[in-house]
């Protein structure tokens, strides 16, 4: 009981950063599955069935913009920031970087 | 191979039409970027895994309302159906006794009786209750449905919105009185509509609806419309009691309405020529062993006296009403 309690609490942390992450590396296109090993690459987890949605509704949100690639053999989707997206990414960015300085200055205080 | 096509119908039939076929390709492309060249049955088994429940990849990409009734409007509901559960119950009661007792004849044991009345009555409460939980849920469910497509507009709230508190308990308009009044016009209706020949006389052994009525049927029958429209009235009015709760000289203005209008209707029903049934006052004659003209002009005399007790009654009614809004309204004020 008490670890799904856990469980929920974590989503709902890291759900906020998933947009921040994937706005982060979309400045070159990419499409999911590309998306999800470069966030792996770079200690990043997250599920596939969590990113290729958000990719969609970061679309729908004008956030990113995307592009069907049909010239190789398998016709992939790809996804780019878009100048909407890069103005929401900055700012996001200004708001997490203040936000886990208030969080820490918390967190620091309670370890002393 | 099969699994992959199953797993992505799975997700599409969940989707709108529109996005479906964009969301199919884009999955598929997707699936197979993650299995390695060569896959084996348990490469594909893995991936759908890791991809999950297909419902609930659907739901991510096209988030769905997922409340019949959603929290927001959860507290109304509740209390509405409550209401609304208790007003159906008592009615398709009343409605299941009323029906036996008018097709009682003498020739059935009352013991039999008896038993039909009380079976009526809880298939009745039951009919009723049900009929109330569908109702009350498809009304909400459509109007919470219509808000959720609209996309509910957050309105800016500001602590002035908030409603004033009735100044006194007498202020408030009790929730009983209104129920009682929609029950009684409810049922007042329902006697005048479908089983006029209660209000008769009756000789023993009688089916009821073989009576003498009490009003004539042609002239009854006129008054229907009215009857019907008045108690649509009383039971919009007792609803805007219970949604507001408390006396101002709005819900005076509206209780003296339908108090007047329903005054009225008396009034003229009860003088229009030929209302009372001759044949109901000659067999009160015979029955007291009087003399028929007797008999009417005291009948007559007894209904205009009980026409002052109802005016008398019913500007009672109305000025309790201006009474209490104007009392919440002085206290209101300081």
């Amino acid at each position: 009981m008490s670890s799904d309690l856990l469980q929920n609490l974590i989503t709902e942390l890291r759900r906020g950063t998933l947009t921040l992450a994937v706005l982060s590396q979309l400045k070159t296109p990419q499409y999911g599955y590309s998306l999800l090993q470069c966030l792996e690459e770079k200690n990043t987890n997250i599920e596939p069935g969590t990113l290729y949605p958000l990719l969609r509704r970061m679309e729908s949100q004008n956030l990113l913009e995307s592009k069907w690639d049909t010239s190789e053999s398998r016709p992939r989707k790809y996804y780019v920031i878009s100048d909407y997206g890069r103005t929401v990414f900055s700012a996001l960015k200004e708001e997490w970087i203040r936000l886990s300085n208030e969080i820490n200055t918390l967190l620091k205080e309670e370890s002393l | 191979m099969n699994y992959i096509d199953r797993y992505i119908y799975a997700v599409a039939e969940q989707l709108p039409e529109k996005m479906r076929a964009d969301v199919e390709k884009e999955l598929r492309a997707d699936i197979e970027d993650m299995l390695p060249e060569n896959a084996t049955e348990e490469d594909i088994l893995n991936v759908l895994t890791s991809l999950g429940d297909p419902k609930e990849l659907a739901n991510r990409y096209q988030p769905k309302m997922r409340y019949l009734i959603s929290p927001a409007v959860f507290d109304d509901y509740l209390a509405t159906l409550k209401l609304v559960a208790v007003i159906f119950a008592t009615v398709a009661a009343f409605i299941g006794f009323i029906s036996n007792i008018v097709e009682y004849s003498a020739v059935t044991p009352v013991k039999d009786l008896t038993v039909t009345i009380i079976s009526d009555m809880i298939a009745g409460v039951f009919s009723g209750l049900s009929a109330a939980f569908l109702w009350v849920t498809v009304i909400f469910a459509a109007i919470d449905y219509s808000r959720f497509k609209k996309g509910v507009k957050k309105e800016t709230w500001s602590p002035k919105d908030l409603p004033k508190i009735p100044a006194a308990p007498a202020a408030r308009i009790a929730k009983s009185d209104a129920v009682v009044e929609i029950l009684f016009s409810i049922i007042f209706m329902v006697i005048f509509v479908f089983y006029p020949h209660l209000i008769g006389w009756f000789t023993e052994g009688d089916h009821l609806q073989d009576s003498i009525p009490l009003f004539s049927d042609s002239v009854l029958s006129r008054f229907i419309p009215v009857i019907i429209l008045l108690t649509v009235l009383t039971v919009t009015i007792a609803i805007f009691k219970l949604v507001y709760n408390r006396w101002n000289y709005l819900m005076a203005g509206l209780n003296g309405a339908d108090k007047l209008l329903k005054l009225i209707f008396i009034i003229v029903f009860l003088n229009y020529p030929g209302t009372f049934n001759t044949g109901f006052l000659s067999r009160m004659a015979d029955k007291l062993a009087l003399d028929y003209s007797a008999i009417s002009s005291d009948w007559y005399r007894g209904i205009q006296l009980f026409i002052i007790i109802v005016v008398i009654a019913s500007f009672a009614g109305i000025l309790k009403g201006f009474l209490k809004a104007y009392k919440n309204q002085k206290i209101l004020k300081q």
